[in-house]
């Protein structure tokens, strides 16, 4: 049903009467401002029916950078995709609760970046592994319905549909809101230095740590003399601290020498990508200083002045879903419409 | 294009068609003749450990009977297969052990199962990442023997370990006992390796490694986009020590409160498994009788102090009964708290101090290693003794949801509730992560006949699902979906069943991998 409208008046008119949403016009767009996850489909559909008029269409989600107050028993947060990662950080703050421990690019993110992004919302939970941070996901879909996953900690229903939504780039469908999963915030971050002789020594004191339930959230490296400075942060309780101390202490002396060793960061990055561990050593020895985060068993994520040889940049556009799948997914919006 | 199971008398088995005999000449040159239209094996892959099926077995019936079983050996004979049943657009069921409580092994179109046993091979073993590669046949007791001689481990010790292969636990998205300390299977995998159901290898791996097939597309698929052929896994080290603690609350709530806290605080326990007072008092005549603990006398005791007490509830939770029995389980107060944490020797001694602190100012009461060391002793004893009471004439099932902290409580009355007309019905609350947990209930229940047992049990499970929902659980936490949960299934994705049916169409467009399941 495509809508020949030559006039925006008239075509405001018509999209505001079929989507019963909000309108308004200005720079020769007709923005549709849904408030509700059903309106955002609803003003989808809509537009996927104007054929070329769709051009002159744009379904805003203004309404959607909303951060609810923790939900403190789950330690969960509801905010809308709009919202600023900085912002439900400072909030989840003032509840003794984080995120995790993002790198410096991630946190002036949106939720939706970071959720459809390379980041796909993953970061290092204790147990040194990955986990989403999105516990239940608000969709959109592609093909005009409501996707709203369960707010479970886990679940067995099928495959995990909401991989076809994080770290995709909107392709399946618009991610509206999301609840987010927080973590208690330690009590304590300590930082230990060292000078070690080769990159290697870095990548297998950090596999120490992590190896020994030690929880690492950040590590700066750089060249100095014919060495690496290295700094980790852990971060840690205070039942556990004494303990915990004492194992980094030890890795530090059976790989190198702990010492203070001075500024290790190196301003603000540039460039921030995901990499294997088996690649790691190599831009730790090839890179300017580096600065490490989101170190899990799967990867890290390495933050520099410039590209790192065999990390993925986290600002790339995702994989592309394959276009038959994208297909039946506007086959099926067809149908709907 | 999901129909109804056909229940046919066992002794009716239809007799192989010639189409079927074909079939069995074609598969026997690719798998070197293994496989078979045998009505016993016909019989015997007609179902897995869904307990529904056990109530037809026991009156004689079996569910639509698969018309061929092939045991492949290797990742090309599965292509091989696939793209033979492919051509003929016969239906192919992978087949890891058949301990499924869902029924998904049941072929509810007919076609070939592929018992995916023999396919057991420890590929690869890397100790310093540390990753195994494992076929996906492997069964997970022996897994666990080759990685242990290495000190390694997967973390992933489901009470079935001795009967589950890793390719079920991937296609369920099982979990393992201490999945609050090192995740379910889908938190271990780094890369899957598929044969879908165009015959195609597909290589699923985590980023940053190239390719838009990422594992989650696979895991939890319940063989209905492909067959899981390999897997590479994430291990942990084997624990070099263990604490052992029980403590006892008043009520579900403060219990609750204490499991929350001891999360709060930073504790990883490997094991924290609240009772209700239902579950406590059985779980507690598994122990009480006396300190010994040796080999042997264990299992006695735990036949006299849990399952024998199951099978006299059982046969008393008939009808009217349970009601009674539920309300009367009411009255009790007491809630055991199980907690195992394991580690280095220092670690878990710091944790389990804290935990005790934890524990004291929410009003626990210490009472000692005995009850959790019972549980680790008898951690895989419990699965194999469940047939005494389909046999007494009663059922008993299992159903696991899971929710959010804030909304446990309310998830435990509306089920608990929901079930009481039918069955007795006891529930921990297991697999604590900070943001929720997985609840567990047990039902034991009987009734007059086997049809009414049928009808009895699927009225149980109706009202169990519906109160799930409105509570605002997802209605699966580990077993799968199978054709137990379809129902929950579809209701639950809502509109995004059309994603499901994408990737069917992407993966398996001719339909032909596990059809009727996962609504595709
Ligand atoms: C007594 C008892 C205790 C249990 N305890 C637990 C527990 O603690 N935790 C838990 O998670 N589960 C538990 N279960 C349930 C069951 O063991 C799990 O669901 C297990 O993951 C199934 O594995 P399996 O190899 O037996 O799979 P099957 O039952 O053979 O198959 C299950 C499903 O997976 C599909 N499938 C199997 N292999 C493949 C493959 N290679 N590729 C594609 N699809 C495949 C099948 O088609 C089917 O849909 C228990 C079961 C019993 C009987």
């Amino acid at each position: 049903m495509a809508v020949a409208a030559h006039d925006l008046t008239q075509l405001e008119e018509r999209v505001r009467k079929a989507a019963g949403v909000p309108t308004r016009t200005g720079d020769g767009v007709v923005e549709l401002l849904p408030g509700s996850l059903r309106e955002v489909a609803r003003a989808q559909a809509v537009k996927g029916m104007l054929g070329q008029d769709a051009e002159r269409v744009v379904v805003s989600l203004v309404a959607f950078d909303r951060i609810e107050a923790p939900d403190p028993a789950a330690c969960t947060i509801r905010v809308g995709a709009g919202a600023n990662l900085g912002e439900v950080e400072a909030t989840l703050q003032g509840w003794a609760l984080t995120l995790g421990w993002l790198s410096p690019k991630a946190r002036s993110l949106t939720v939706r970046d970071w959720l459809e992004g390379r980041h796909a919302g993953l970061r290092a939970v204790p147990g040194n592994r990955l986990e989403s941070a999105a516990l239940s996901l608000g969709v959109a879909l592609r093909s005009g319905g409501l996707f709203v996953t369960p707010a479970a900690p886990r679940s067995s229903g099928g495959p995990m549909l909401e991989t076809l939504f994080l770290g995709r780039g909107g392709q399946a469908g618009t991610l509206v809101e999301a609840q987010l999963r927080a973590l208690p915030r330690p009590e304590l971050e300590e930082t230990f230095h060292a000078l070690v002789e080769r990159p290697e020594d870095v990548v297998l004191l950090l596999r120490g740590v992590a190896a020994s339930d030690v929880r690492p959230v950040e590590v700066h490296t750089r060249r100095k003399g014919r060495g690496f400075a290295v700094a980790i942060t852990v971060a840690t309780y205070a039942f556990r601290a004494r303990r915990d101390r004492a194992l980094v202490e030890g890795l530090l002396k059976g790989r190198g020498e702990p010492r203070a060793v001075g500024q290790v960061g190196g301003g603000a990055p540039e460039f921030e990508g995901e990499l294997g561990w088996d690649r790691l050593a190599g831009a730790i020895g090839s890179a300017g200083p580096l600065g490490i985060y989101r170190i899990a068993r799967e990867s890290v994520v390495v933050a520099a002045r410039a590209p790192v040889k065999g990390a993925v940049a986290l600002d790339s556009p995702p994989e592309p879903l394959p276009a038959p799948l994208l297909g039946i997914l506007d086959g099926a919006g067809q149908e709907v419409a | 294009m999901s129909r109804p199971v056909h229940r046919l008398p066992a002794r009716a088995l239809p007799a192989s068609t010639p189409e079927a005999r074909a079939l069995l000449r074609d598969a026997s040159r690719i798998v070197d003749g293994r496989a078979s239209i045998e009505p016993t094996d016909r019989l015997a892959y007609a179902r897995d450990l869904w307990p529904k099926g056990l109530i037809w077995a026991r009156s004689g019936q079996t569910p639509s009977p698969p018309e061929l079983i092939v045991w492949p050996e290797s990742l090309e004979e599965v292509r091989e297969l696939t793209l033979l049943a492919a051509r003929l657009g016969v239906p192919l069921v992978p087949f890891g052990a058949g301990s499924g409580l869902c029924g998904g092994t049941v072929a509810l179109h007919g076609g070939i199962v592929l018992d995916l046993k023999r396919m057991s091979r420890v590929v690869a073993l890397d100790p310093d990442a540390p990753e195994v590669e494992c076929e996906a046949g492997i069964l997970g007791e022996r897994l666990e023997r080759e990685l242990g001689r290495k000190g390694l481990s997967t973390g992933h010790l489901p009470s079935s370990l001795g009967c589950s292969t890793v390719g079920g636990w991937l296609a369920t998205r099982g979990a393992g006992q201490c999945s609050g300390r090192y995740g379910k299977i889908e938190d271990m995998v780094a890369s899957l390796t598929v044969v879908d159901g165009r015959g195609e290898i597909v290589v699923a791996a985590r980023r940053p490694r190239p390719g838009w097939e990422t594992p989650g597309l696979f895991l939890g698929s319940e063989g209905t986009l492909g067959t899981i052929c390999r897997a590479r896994l994430h291990l942990v080290s084997v624990p070099e020590a263990r604490a052992f603690q029980a403590f006892a609350f008043s009520g579900v709530r403060a219990g609750l409160d204490a499991l929350r806290a001891i999360l709060r605080a930073g504790l990883r326990p490997a094991l924290a498994r609240l009772y209700d007072p239902v579950d406590s008092q059985l779980f507690a005549r598994g122990y009480e009788s006396g300190a010994v603990h040796k080999r042997g006398l264990l299992r006695d005791r735990f036949d006299e102090g849990v399952m024998l007490p199951l099978e006299r509830l059982a046969s008393r939770a008939a009808a009217a009964a349970a009601f009674g029995l539920n309300r009367a389980a009411d009255l009790l107060r007491e809630c055991l708290l199980l907690l195992v944490f394991e580690g280095d020797s220092a670690l878990v001694e710091l944790e389990a101090e804290e935990a005790a602190r934890v524990c004291a100012a929410a009003g626990g009461e210490d009472r000692g290693a005995e009850p959790a060391q019972t549980w680790l002793q008898n951690r895989y004893a419990e699965p194999f003794r469940q047939s005494r009471i389909f046999d007494a004439g009663a059922f008993l099932d299992r159903l696991e949801v899971a929710g959010t902290w804030e909304r446990a409580v309310e998830i435990y009355e509306r089920v608990r509730d929901a079930v009481s007309p039918f069955a007795l019905v006891g529930c921990r609350f297991d697999h604590a992560r900070v943001e929720g947990c997985a609840l567990e209930f047990t039902f034991v229940g009987s009734a007059g006949s086997l049809e009414q047992v049928e009808r009895r049990y699927d009225d149980l499970w109706r009202s169990a699902l519906a109160a799930a929902r409105a509570a605002g659980a997802t209605f699966s936490h580990h077993h799968g979906v199978g054709v137990a949960r379809l129902n929950a299934f579809k209701s639950q994705v809502g509109d995004g069943l059309v994603l499901m049916r994408a990737l069917k169409a992407t993966f398996d467009p001719a339909g032909i991998m596990n059809p009727g399941k996962l609504g595709a």
